[in-house]
């Protein structure tokens, strides 16, 4: 800078008030979810504001979430997932389809395969993460390009036929079906996979150096961070976790799917993600935010059925929030250059 | 280019061009040209006149004015005050178009070409392209860009995509695309940054060739050295004001770098210094790289050594081979005697290295995070509760970033704070204060005092005197010479990818910095 | 586990069009075409076609579109230019086919298509009654609940199949004003998760419901997972048209899924490739709309685990 002059001191503008965009950016999601709420319970009070439909909607929403979590530590590296819809179905289908051929009726072989079938979707993950990382490729169109794999060795070992509820251990089914202190199963998993991830993206190194790299990859390296590394971590977790919702996914319905299983949660699962990046922390993915997107989603599609309202209004209250929440975003972030 | 066109020599004596058709008559003049930005005045009183058919120079330090005035002149910038005048007449100048019908273009640095299109492609860039039946006239495109490049006498076909030219080549489609446009007067903004000195010679040869037909060019470069060969005359700007326009005949080197630099290289407030300097902390030995040749120096612990040179002269290469940003090719560094291999930051990071980039906000901000996150990042692992899970302790981390913050005064609501919302010389005080908990002995500071207000600059200084004194060893180099006579102990000063000359003590001045860099020689 | 990979081989060596079967004189060459091969009982139908025509000795190539119905067209096109005596359509829309359909009349090749509609132009399509089918279940159900209260209809209203059940139900329920309806559309693709989802907020919002009738069998699992878990096995109960084998056993099994009308997949296959046969020795079929009988499978009529259905020997009607 040059010839500097001396009055520097006068405030270019009085301070307002109140900021409104910064109040909105950060807690416009979680108002309109209270509002929501509040809207459905005067709609169908005896129905929506009860102990077994919040129970109802976390269950709903369970599946979507230990997906939606899982992406969420990709996009915290910077890092699109589009594979966690085809590794849902890869997990469901294939818990499903070993114990089928394993027959057995023994919890501790069910363990042993679900253990089996995440480790393989975390190593699938992995080798996202060491194309994307080492290759340099862009994470968008490898993951999608590994999610056609992954789809064509489902449908190919399947040779897409359904295992059936009839074929599948009990064992299994309860993970989706049972329910422990009158909470539903899902609904306790999603509950400690989310206190895991959160305690791990907000409370340990690697998760501390993750949302470094997602805030300047360069400083970070800068900072002796090698984003390979927590490319390769990060894409395991995220293909683990959508393996894992698919498998509960299976359990709950009694079926394992070789098809139709990830798609629809794939793009839910950006949704609520976005959605939480503007939610508390403007323009930062976190777990908390992730779990608000992800019940605002829930409770729409929940309240508004149990109004009886049509289903397309779902999709269109959904998109709708969805544009609101990334409009308060840009708001905060426009304001900020 | 043909034949004709080439000046039968080109050596530095015949380089003064033949007087153009009407030397004399001035195509621009600047008149009292002010530019005031909030709490910075950028551009105070500048006045003087590029005349037809001549090359001249516009010199002057980073942050002198140079990019602020031919913005103003180019209409990106609106004046705050004073008169561009073309012909004589006064041009009232809002945008780019109104420069392009007042006959000026500039060609920036970084050319503004598409490198995956064609030369006939981007020299129709922005224009309508012709057409026949609806459809592109492919060859009446390549033919009027036949004429185009015939015109400034370049030799290229017009199917060449401009990946595959060379950089002189690049420099002369965007002459040739001002020309087509009917520029009169012709602004490089430091054309000649990426360019060898071959292709240096043969831009130059077409520039006279240009000049002869009566077009006029505005040059602004770092490299003294072309200017002597080149300009006819040369405006220097220092501070935002005029430091003095040169003809020819009163052109010397000395002359000119004292009106760079001002004040003839006398020093207001250089620091006395007291650093010790036993004990050798770091032994560079042939250190080498893609831009920097055989560097070698001992780093004495207390020692601030600075790292000079004009973009692209190795300094830069230098700061990044020292911290593993770029592999070396040949030599190495020691460190307390021991060899010590630099693959990537990290290594450098756990030999006890530290770097500030220059680039504050694209190298070394994370954004959107907290003033504390910022500080701890990379010594978290000093507060790990245990080593399996790496949970991070936060009571001692939040007690870390605190320490750190005070004794770096940085100003803030508090370490939850976002870092965006801190001011920049407080941003660059938890950047530099983030390494002072990892343990680091030697500080890489690469222009620590970049974008940052006066105050800020002056604590930031009080910072590295005081790690000096704590016996931490210190190589420091900035974009603003004359910092490097407030704190270095010694300098070297880098040109060609070499050291070109070592400065101690009292020698350590902005002339002799600025004659070392530009390729020049020390008088004894 | 190792039936794994010869799965996987056999599924990879169809879908490269591998050709089989003894070689007979005649030398027919049949293209069949699906635009979702990996649909289960679209799958039935085509192997049971491909089967048959093997039988005949005749030579056969298949091609899955995988939802991509631009690319069955052009692959039916590729095997009527290439000289392929006719054309098997299994389950894609005739109605996105009439390209197809004109060229294979101007080069006189066979076209017979199983449960994709009845458009001009073609020699037949074998399927099932759909609105019939939907009447049955329909039927079945009204009687069930005394002609009287609430009852729940999930469906998807896009294809042309489901559109024609609901028909069906919605023909019957005129007649029974006592029958309260409330229909929900099912978010296609997710339908499995969409199904139950949406059943347990009905059964939450709605104590009254006492039946849920589904459009397809795909959604009767679902259905009744979420009426277990809702408690309410016993209260509420499912009917459904298709007859896939898993119903089929839930039907067995005795849970809330009541009843299924069951068309005849199997045989459907087996009777295009027939009619083709007839079409080529130059007998055309007297209606171009051939429908099979189907079967009402509840928990008396249906079969042991694993069993096939016998649709020569079941019933239409409870009362027989």
């Amino acid at each position: 800078m040059t010839a500097t002059t001396s009055d520097n001191s006068a405030d270019p503008q009085p301070r307002p008030s109140f900021d409104w965009i910064t109040f909105l950016s950060r807690w416009g999601t979680l108002i309109s979810l209270g509002l929501l709420i509040i809207l459905f319970s005067i709609g169908r009070p005896e129905v929506f504001m009860t102990l077994r439909n919040m129970l109802n909607i976390l269950n709903q929403v369970s599946i979507l979430g230990m997906i939606a979590f899982g992406l969420t530590i990709c996009l915290v590296v910077g890092l699109f997932d589009l594979s966690i819809g085809a590794m849902a179905t890869f997990g469901g289908y294939f818990a499903a389809r070993f114990l089928m051929e394993l027959n057995v009726e023994n919890g501790f072989a069910v363990v042993i395969v679900i253990l089996v079938v995440l480790a393989l979707a975390a190593l699938i993950g992995m080798i996202n993460g060491a194309l994307i990382a080492y290759l340099g490729i862009s994470a968008i169109v490898e993951t999608l390009a590994m999610s056609f794999v992954a789809t064509g060795i489902i449908l190919g070992i399947s040779g897409g036929r359904t295992v059936y509820a009839t074929e599948i251990p009990e064992a299994f089914t309860i993970i989706g079906q049972g329910k422990i202190a009158g909470i539903p199963n899902p609904v306790l998993i999603l509950l400690l996979l989310g206190f895991v991830l959160w305690v791990f993206l907000e409370h340990t190194q690697t998760g501390r150096n993750m949302y470094a790299l997602g805030g300047n990859r360069e400083a970070s390296r800068l900072s002796g961070i090698s984003f390979s590394r927590y490319a390769l971590i990060a894409m395991a977790i995220s293909g683990a976790c959508a393996a894992l919702g698919g498998l509960v996914a299976g359990a709950n319905l009694g079926a394992g799917r070789p098809q139709g299983v990830g798609d629809v949660y794939l793009l839910n699962a950006f949704v609520a993600v976005f959605i939480g990046a503007s939610t508390m922390k403007p323009g930062k993915f976190h777990i908390l935010g992730t779990a608000v997107g992800v019940l605002l989603i829930g409770v729409i599609n929940n309240g508004l059925s149990v109004m009886g309202v049509q289903t397309f209004w779902q999709y269109i209250v959904q998109g709708g929030i969805l544009i609101l929440a990334l409009i308060s975003a840009s708001l905060n972030s426009v304001r900020r250059s | 280019m043909t034949a004709q066109d080439i000046p039968a020599a080109s050596g530095s004596d015949a380089a003064i061009p033949a007087p153009g058709p009407d030397s004399a008559r001035e195509v621009l003049t600047i008149k009292g040209l002010t530019k005031q930005f909030p709490g910075t005045l950028a551009l105070d009183d500048v006045s003087f006149g590029v005349r037809q058919g001549e090359i001249h120079a516009l010199l002057g330090e980073n942050g002198a004015g140079k990019s602020t005035l031919i913005k103003c002149i180019c209409g990106a910038y609106s004046a705050t005050g004073g008169d561009v005048l073309i012909e004589g007449k006064p041009v009232q100048i809002t945008s780019p178009a109104d420069a392009g019908a007042a006959g000026i273009a500039v060609v920036h640095q970084h050319m503004n070409l598409v490198p995956t299109m064609s030369v006939a492609e981007n020299l129709h860039l922005g224009e309508k392209l012709p057409r026949r039946a609806g459809l592109l006239n492919w060859s009446e495109v390549h033919r009027r860009a036949r004429q185009v490049l015939d015109r400034v006498g370049v030799d290229i076909p017009t199917t060449a995509l401009i990946s595959e030219l060379r950089p002189e080549q690049h420099a002369m489609i965007s002459i040739a695309r001002a020309v087509s446009a009917e520029a009169r007067i012709i602004i490089l903004d430091e054309p000649t940054n990426a360019l060898l000195p071959h292709e240096v010679e043969r831009l130059f040869d077409q520039m006279r060739v240009l000049t002869r037909k009566g077009h006029s060019f505005l040059y602004v470069s770092h490299r003294l050295s072309e200017v002597f060969q080149i300009a006819d005359r040369a405006t220097v700007l220092r501070d935002g004001r005029l430091s003095g326009t040169f003809d020819r005949s009163n052109m010397t080197h000395a002359g000119i770098v004292g009106a760079i630099v001002g004040r003839d290289g006398a020093l207001a407030e250089r620091r006395v210094r007291s650093h010790s300097t036993d004990g050798t902390l770091m032994r560079v030995q042939d250190l080498s790289g893609r831009r920097a040749d055989g560097i070698s120096f001992d780093l004495a612990a207390g020692e601030i050594v600075g790292i000079a040179g004009l973009p692209g002269s190795g300094a830069d290469e230098t700061m990044n081979l020292l911290f593993g940003r770029r592999r070396s090719t040949r030599g190495g560094i020691e460190i307390d005697g021991k060899p010590v291999r630099l693959r990537d930051p990290g290594d450098a990071i756990a030999a006890g290295i530290a770097y500030v980039p220059r680039n504050r906000l694209a190298e070394a901000v994370f954004h959107a995070d907290s003033v504390r996150a910022n500080v701890t990042l990379p010594s978290l692992a000093k507060y790990l509760r245990e080593p399996i899970l790496r949970l991070v302790h936060r009571g001692r981390e939040d007690e870390a970033a605190r320490e750190v913050t005070e004794r770096m005064r940085v100003r803030m609501p508090g370490i939850e704070a976002s870092i965006d919302d801190l001011s920049g010389g407080n941003q660059q005080k938890v950047v530099l204060g983030r390494w002072l908990s990892t343990g680091a002995n030697i500080f890489l500071l690469n222009s620590p005092t970049a974008a940052v207000d006066v105050g800020a600059k002056k604590e930031i200084y009080d910072l590295i005197d005081e790690l000096a004194r704590e016996g931490k060893g210190i190589v420091f180099a900035s974009t603003e010479l004359e910092e490097y006579a407030l704190v270095c102990d010694r300098v070297f000063v880098f040109a060609a990818g070499r050291v070109a000359g070592e400065l101690r003590g009292e020698d350590v001045t902005e002339p002799n910095i600025m004659t070392l860099a530009a390729g020049g020689a020390l008088a004894a | 586990m190792t039936n794994f990979l010869t799965k996987f081989a056999g599924a990879a060596a169809i879908a490269a069009g591998m050709t089989a079967g003894a070689a007979q004189a005649q030398n027919v060459k049949l293209g069949v075409v699906a635009v979702n091969y990996n649909s289960p009982s679209i799958q039935l139908q085509a192997d049971s076609g491909i089967a048959r025509a093997r039988e005949l000795g005749w030579e056969v190539e298949l091609f899955d579109g995988q939802g991509d119905q631009v690319a069955t067209n052009n692959a039916a096109m590729a095997y009527i230019d290439r000289g392929f005596n006719a054309i098997l359509n299994v389950a894609s829309a005739n109605t996105q086919m009439s390209g197809v359909i004109k060229y294979a009349g101007e080069k006189d090749v066979p076209f017979v298509s199983t449960f994709s509609g009845l458009v001009p132009g073609i020699t037949a399509d074998v399927g099932s009654n759909n609105t019939a089918d939907g009447v049955i279940a329909a039927t079945e159900l009204v009687g069930r609940i005394q002609g009287e209260g609430h009852i729940a209809a999930l469906n998807w209203n896009v294809l042309p199949a489901l559109i024609e059940r609901q028909r069906g139900l919605e023909a019957v329920m005129a007649g029974y004003p006592g029958v309260d309806i409330t229909k929900v559309e099912i978010k296609v693709p997710g339908q499995v998760d969409d199904a139950y989802a949406q059943t347990t907020n009905l059964l939450l919002a709605n104590d009254d419901i006492k039946a849920i009738w589904v459009g397809w069998d795909e959604l009767a699992a679902p259905v009744a997972r979420a009426i277990e878990q809702a408690g309410k096995e016993g209260e509420v109960f499912v009917v459904s048209q298709d007859g896939i084998p898993e119903v089929l056993e839930l039907v067995r099994q005795g849970g809330p899924v009541e009843l299924t009308v069951a068309y005849d997949v199997h045989r459907m296959g087996v009777v295009a490739v027939d009619v083709i046969d007839e079409a080529l020795k130059g007998n055309m079929p007297s209606t171009s709309l051939l429908t099979l009988k189907p079967c009402l499978v509840t928990q008396d009529t249906a079969p042991a685990k694993g069993a096939a259905l016998d649709f020569s020997s079941c019933s239409l009607f409870s009362g027989e």
